[in-house]
């Protein structure tokens, strides 16, 4: 594509730009007066005002490309502030929380019922959410050096965000019934909340919009990574895998109740098992073993599996089955 | 050199040119393009993304300035980013020497290879790096 004037050029790569806007203004100030020294240059040369202007709109390269990289570039930024601030707003809330189960108001706004349930439930949603968001958008392009999964980190951001919501609230309504401590605590969970969402609204608006990798296959590529750092670690790694593959070969139907990649639902019920009888194991160690909670805790997790799974990218999503395909599944 | 080889070594050389000095993005091009012999003659916006997201890391400071009767935003390096063109550099070098003993197997070019991987900088700043990519790539 050719343009007759660096206006045309410029308003092109504008429409295209989707980084904000005094990104957007910095951008194309920057790029019009480029533009201006290679048409001046060009009709230093010898050409027409239009020919120059065609040739160095050329030579700048195309806008699509450029406002992709542009793009890409600043969904990452959004993501990784997102997160951040994710993160803390989870710890501050978690804290809150645990401080308003010790010392709580003599009236606590809304109501009892709302005060001790409604922060101790939603906290640990939101842990996991913003978790998976800070996995894809901070850790993974460290370890990686490259972004994994950023449009499931804006999803894991945004759920994360409507979860912290009542949390906010109900600190804010209880800031002035508490002590000074768990009173600042308050204030902050139910100031940084909203900035959070906000950060988060801007991440979801600028994330790429593709399907990408899963969030297993990125924690996969993670630990590969990570464990390829050292020689003992790669050779564990190695061990790991050889031995994981072998048992695969010889007990299919077995290990599919462990692959998390290939047998999702599967999976899902070993680990909801699992997390039942791991956080019952502390009644356990004293002798007081109480099936009926273990099994409430086994089904909570396995009820967030379904509910969060494929928002959160731990299971493919209805219409993207490459990554099953890529990894050879067997269904 | 493809696109995405390139890509992934545009960030190191944006900051081997401004070890030059603050220059502003045309400016920064045509360094780009004279140093390397015209080897890099790339779409001359792809240094723009690249240095926003240098100046995002800290590794780059920028500014408006009056050049030549035109205001143009002009780039310079912060410390840490002159301490990471240093660092780049010499992963470049160390990177590019081995890459020489493998692909070149011994004589001329393995000697040269192995005065590029130096540990000491032998030559001017930036010459490293360019020059470097030109000899992988040739």
């Amino acid at each position: 594509m050719t343009y007759r004037s660096i206006d045309a050029y410029v308003d092109d790569l504008a429409w295209r730009l989707r980084v904000g806007m005094r990104g957007r203004r910095r951008i194309m100030r920057e790029v019009a007066a480029h533009l201006a020294d290679l048409v001046a240059e060009e009709e230093a040369a010898g050409l027409t005002p239009q020919a120059a202007a065609r040739r160095a709109t050329a030579r700048f390269g195309a806008p699509a490309d450029l406002a992709a990289e542009f793009n890409r570039d600043d969904a990452l930024h959004s993501a990784r502030t997102a997160a951040w601030s994710l993160m803390v707003c989870v710890a501050g809330a978690f804290v809150a929380t645990g401080l308003a189960q010790r010392v709580a108001p003599a009236n606590p706004w809304p109501d009892n019922a709302l005060y001790y349930g409604v922060p101790v439930m939603l906290v640990q949603v939101a842990g996991f959410c913003a978790g998976t968001a800070f996995l894809l958008s901070v850790v993974a392009p460290w370890m990686l050096g490259r972004p994994r999964g950023l449009a499931t980190a804006s999803r894991a951001a945004a759920a994360a965000t409507v979860v912290l919501l009542p949390v906010a609230v109900v600190a804010a309504g209880n800031i002035g019934g508490v002590g000074w401590v768990q009173g600042a605590v308050s204030a902050f969970v139910a100031v940084a909340v909203p900035v959070a969402a906000g950060f988060s609204a801007r991440a979801a608006l600028r994330a790429e919009r593709t399907a990408g990798p899963s969030t297993v296959d990125v924690i996969a590529e993670c630990c590969e990574a990570l464990a390829l750092r050292w020689s003992w670690t790669a050779q564990l790694h190695r061990t790991v895998t050889s031995t994981w593959a072998g048992a695969a070969a010889r007990a299919p139907h077995l290990m599919s109740w462990l692959e998390l990649r290939r047998h999702p639902w599967r999976a899902a019920t070993t680990i909801s098992v699992a997390a039942g009888i791991a956080l019952k194991l502390p009644d356990l160690m004293i002798g007081d073993l109480d099936l009926p909670a273990a099994a409430l805790e086994a089904g909570a997790a396995y009820i967030g599996f379904i509910v969060f799974g494929g928002l959160l990218g731990l299971r493919p999503r209805v219409g993207t089955p490459e990554p099953l395909d890529a990894v050879g599944a067997e269904g | 050199m493809s696109q995405d080889m390139m890509r992934g070594h545009l960030d190191g050389l944006v900051l081997a040119v401004l070890t030059g000095g603050p220059a502003h993005g045309y400016g920064l091009i045509e360094a780009l393009r004279d140093r390397s012999g015209g080897f890099f003659d790339l779409p001359e916006g792809s240094v723009y993304p690249a240095l926003h997201r240098l100046e995002r890391s800290g590794l780059v400071a920028s500014g408006w300035s009056e050049v030549g009767g035109r205001r143009r935003r002009v780039y310079s390096l912060t410390a840490s980013g002159r301490r990471a063109a240093e660092q780049r550099q010499f992963e470049w070098r160390s990177f590019s020497a081995a890459v020489e003993r493998v692909f070149g197997g011994g004589g001329a070019g393995s000697a040269a290879g192995s005065a590029g991987g130096g540990r000491t900088a032998d030559g001017g700043p930036a010459a490293g790096p360019v020059g470097g990519v030109a000899e992988v790539a040739s």
